[in-house]
């Protein structure tokens, strides 16, 4: 954008200065620094050198900076004198900037402003390619050929999610962090702000216990103690040893399990050695920094050149060749993009529906000053002062608007970050910032100069001294009934296309919620529940410390039974595992299709009602029955490994169970795994005791007679007696899981509606203003009516006909501008059609009843209008 | 004679300093060093294309190198007519500082 606005003769030679003033500031003094160095510069430079130099020099000359000034105090005083028309506009603009402003704020941070990272745009993750064709993690001797063959990446980074307890005798508590190759925050190119990275020696199997903060965690659990380097924290019950802490700067984007992001860091302790290090072990993610320079394509290219040597070498380790290289920031906001970018198209219409009526309200006025203008006309003001002024005032209205509408964002921003997903990454950036007070105050200030030069135009052009000496300032030209007509118009057409989109939406989420997940979450409580430290160092006490919490929560009263799990559906975790039938061997065998991995203790298909439908469930004789090794699948995964579901007796291999062969004793109904308008249902369901290791963390589940509080804290009390040293955390009943499922399309419902309403009150008093104002002109036509016999329903015809036929375009306009619209609201509708006629006909329904109540008011003083009076005025 | 600001005097009497190597980021630096002032590339250059259209500065293109993304420089020096209305100028201020007891005699 700056090279494109400084002349070109200047162009290289002071964006090159910059680039180097600003590569040297980042080295000195910090990246922040720099950046700011950099915008301040960049505004200086413009200022000398812009290419719009003739034109911003003409404009000067024109309106001098000091008559201006003059003309906003004059602005001020003129809105005094007409204070509703002041608050009305204010308040209008207000409430298009206010949601502007707030919507900005949110996406921002997230999908325009670049990634908290030096260069971020050269970070990208690497992904393998899965059997389906998509990105899957990689698996750690990939990643080391990556690392020694790729000549375009400047460094690789593995990470892999983590969560452990900070053992604190009077408040453990249960934290996310991240398990990372030691050039992790080398590649980010993040510095530590106390002591120092991991050392390579660091990132090895059984390496010292070392251990990077936060700076939030350091903040909130160690007093922000500046000697904490060195020191030893407890984790899990393990001493680590403080290497370092981040800047409060630092912004955790990658880990997956996420409530405040990642707020610890230990060495990823990897070696090719290792059996989970395999190939196929593809449980890593891959951060790569491509080099300076070079084109993200030609470095995807290398690695699928590394791909395919590695396909070629291994060909039973690869489903498929190829890889992704994905950018950062496209990755970690992928979720969210959508529903950010439909929010966004809907806070523009938002904003061109009120400036829309601020507008006209604006021409309504000018209609009424033609007085003041011919006058000002006839003393010698040229049109470039008359357009100055009413810029001038529109400033003042829209400064006025603009403060407000930010206070509005300020405070209903906290309320919209409530509503974010709660896997949004960058939450802590989405507040009124600088870069969002710039962006709104360039919007004002664009507002106020469409709200003054469209009046102005009018204003030149009617402002005859002539006929304003003679007519008194009576007025009625067309043209600027047009005009107004016009604008209103358009405003219902968009505030129509708002009201289909939140209607679709609506119907989307109530479909959507309608999907039986294949389960019943009504009355389901579920707790996370950890066994973290040496006294769970051995499988058989995490599985008898899960027995022993069941058996105490299954005698609350009020408890029906209860389960644990190691994943719970819809939760957005995954665990997912390649099965294959032992009589249908693979050549490939990474070529098993996927099914979702439940490890279960208790009984899960009675605690969530999933259905069994053929065979027997699980119970506790299976636990530990190493021979049979007893799973059971869903109807899906069993339909596609043999194509039926009469299945029972055949047997599967599972990777990581302990028997190399499993025995299927019963088949389930499907669930939703990973979202309720995903079907992806295949699953197994395998004995805890059976696997070949445990997880230090398992959902309960239990299915409960009510949800009241004090009954789930009744549940949770129960569970923690069994070992308080372990923490319980994410209580949340199931109908929660599911609803949260659902999170983004939740944020989009609740953005649009809101708009929706608003556009609605927009639009409806944008009608309202255009016919109050042609009736308030038609006084003495309507008069003269009423004198002459016209009824009571004559004259209310007159109003109703010209309010409604304003609507019927408006609306005719929406359905067309609907339907080329919501197509891009495709991504966010589930089971209905973009164009659904129902839809359509009910916001045209909705529409007609606001632009019906809209007319009323003006009817009424049309009918009120006393015919002897009107007569006797003129 | 041109008279010159206080701002070109800094910049021509930067560039003289800095010789060959004279372009943005190297007379921003040497005026910050020495004269203690924090002035933005843009004001320099300001400075510079209004010395230049008085013939007091000439310019070149330089090469484009790798830390400034491949752009290009531009290398200032100060011509004849630069040092002799510098010069004028300096002891211009010379002679009015001279002899006044407020520690600001001319160097």
């Amino acid at each position: 954008m700056l090279e494109r606005a400084l002349a070109s003769d200047a162009r290289d030679v002071i964006v090159g200065d910059l680039a180097e003033r600003f590569a040297q500031d980042a080295a000195v003094r910090g990246f922040r620094a720099a950046r700011w160095r950099f915008w301040w510069e960049a505004l200086v430079a413009l200022r000398h050198f812009s290419a719009f130099g003739t034109w911003r020099n003409s404009l000067l000359r024109e309106a001098s900076m000091s008559s201006f000034i003059a003309d906003l105090r004059h602005g001020a005083r003129i809105l005094r004198l007409a204070p509703g028309f002041a608050a009305v506009a204010i308040l209008t603009i207000a409430l298009a900037i206010g949601p502007t402003t707030a919507v900005f704020s949110i996406v921002d941070p997230l999908l325009i402003e670049p990634l908290p990272y030096p260069h971020a745009d050269r970070l990208a993750f690497v992904f393998e390619r899965g059997q389906d064709g998509r990105p899957t993690p990689i698996g750690y001797q990939t990643l080391q050929d990556i690392r020694d063959r790729a000549t375009l990446l400047a460094s690789v980074a593995a990470i892999s999610s983590t969560q452990s307890t900070l053992s604190d005798p009077t408040q453990p508590e249960r934290l996310d962090g991240l398990r990372v190759s030691w050039n992790y925050l080398s590649t980010l190119g993040v510095h530590t702000m106390l002591g120092r990275a991991f050392t390579r020696e660091e990132d090895a199997p059984n390496g010292p216990g070392v251990i990077i903060l936060s700076h939030g965690l350091w903040t909130r659990r160690f007093g922000a103690d500046s000697g904490i380097v060195g020191r030893a924290v407890r984790m899990d019950g393990r001493l680590r040893t403080v290497v370092g802490v981040l800047p409060a700067s630092y912004d955790d984007v990658v880990a997956t399990t996420r409530n405040a992001g990642a707020e610890f860091f230990v060495p990823l302790g990897y070696a090719v050695t290792l059996p989970w290090a395999c190939r196929t072990c593809r449980h890593l993610t891959a951060i790569a920094r491509i080099r300076d320079g070079v084109d993200r394509q030609r470095a995807l290219a290398e690695l699928n050149q590394i791909s395919a040597q590695l396909v070629s070498a291994y060909p039973k380790e690869y489903a498929a060749a190829g890889m992704f290289l994905t950018p950062m920031q496209e990755e970690v906001t992928r979720a969210a993009r959508p529903a950010l970018l439909a929010v966004l198209g809907a806070v523009a219409l938002v904003l061109l529906i009120a400036v829309g009526n601020v507008v006209n309200l604006q021409l309504a006025r000018t209609v009424r000053r033609s007085g003041e203008f011919a006058v000002r006309i006839a003393l010698g003001a040229g049109a470039g002062r008359l357009r100055q002024q009413l810029v001038a005032e529109s400033l003042v209205l829209a400064a006025a608007g603009g403060s407000l509408g930010v206070a509005l964002a300020w405070l209903t921003l906290p309320v919209l970050r409530a509503q974010l997903p709660h896997e949004t990454p960058r939450m802590a950036a989405v507040r009124v910032d600088v870069r969002v007070l710039v962006a709104t105050t360039a919007l004002v200030v664009v507002v106020a100069i469409v709200m003054g030069l469209v009046p102005a135009r009018m204003a030149r052009r009617r402002a005859s001294l002539d006929g304003t000496l003679r007519g008194g300032g009576r007025v009625g030209q067309p043209s600027h009934h047009r005009t107004r007509a016009l604008l209103v118009a358009s405003e219902l057409a968009l505030a129509m296309m708002l009201l289909v989109s939140a209607t679709l939406l609506g119907r989307s989420l109530s479909r959507l919620l309608a999907i039986d997940p294949g389960f019943e979450a009504a009355n389901l409580v579920t707790l996370q529940i950890e066994s973290a430290g040496p006294n769970y160092a051995r499988m058989a006490s995490v599985t008898a410390y899960r027995e022993r919490v069941l058996d105490a929560v299954r005698d609350v009263p009020g408890v029906v039974d209860a389960a644990t799990v190691t994943t719970l559906p819809l939760s957005g975790d995954i665990d997912r595992y390649g099965i294959t039938a032992q009589d249908r061997p693979l050549a490939n065998p990474e070529l098993a299709p996927y099914a979702n991995g439940y490890r279960v203790i208790g009984d899960l298909f009675l605690t969530m009602r999933i259905r069994l439908l053929e065979g027997r469930d699980l119970d506790r004789r299976d636990q530990g029955d190493t021979v049979a090794s007893p799973v059971i699948l869903s109807a899906g995964l069993a339909r596609t490994l043999w194509g039926t579901t009469h299945v029972v007796g055949k047997r599967v291999h599972v990777p990581n169970a302990r028997a190399n062969w499993s025995t299927v004793v019963g088949v389930a109904g499907d669930i939703h795994n990973r979202a309720l308008d995903a079907s992806d249902e295949n699953a197994i369901y395998v004995p805890e005791s059976n696997w070949s290791f445990a997880n230090s963390g398992a959902v309960l589940v239990v299915r409960t007679r009510n949800t009241s509080a004090a009954l789930i804290q009744a549940v949770r009390d129960a569970a923690h007696a069994i070992d308080p040293s372990q923490p319980i955390v994410g209580v949340r009943t199931m109908d929660a899981v599911v609803h949260a499922s659902a999170g983004q399309r939740r944020l989009a419902l609740l953005l649009f509606g809101v708009f929706a309403g608003l556009a609605l009150v927009l639009a409806g008093a944008g009608i309202y203003g255009v016919l109050a104002g042609s009736v308030a002109e038609r006084t003495r036509e309507i008069g003269l009516r009423s004198a002459l016999g016209a009824t009571p329903a004559n004259v209310i015809r007159l109003v109703l006909n010209r309010g409604l036929g304003l609507a019927a375009a408006g609306i005719g306009a929406g359905m067309v501008g609907a339907v080329g619209l919501t197509r891009f609201l495709k991504s966010l509708l589930f089971g209905i059609a973009p164009t659904d006629p129902g839809t359509l006909a009910g916001a045209a329904v909705v529409l007609l009843a606001v632009a019906v109540i809209a007319c009323l008011i003006p009817a009424r003083r049309a009918l009120r209008i006393d015919p002897v009076e009107a007569l006797r005025a003129s | 004679m041109d008279t010159l600001g206080d701002l070109e005097q800094v910049v021509l009497l930067a560039v003289l300093r800095i010789g060959r190597d004279a372009y943005g980021v190297s007379i921003q630096q040497e005026i910050a060093s020495r004269a203690r002032r924090d002035l933005t590339l843009g004001t320099i250059y300001k400075s510079l294309s209004r010395l230049e259209a008085k013939g007091l500065v000439a310019s070149r293109l330089g090469e484009p190198t790798a830390e400034r993304g491949g752009r290009a420089k531009r290398h200032y020096s100060v011509s004849a007519a630069g040092r002799r209305t510098l010069q004028a100028s300096l002891s211009a201020l010379g002679r009015m500082a001279a002899g006044l007891d407020v520690g600001l005699e001319a160097p």
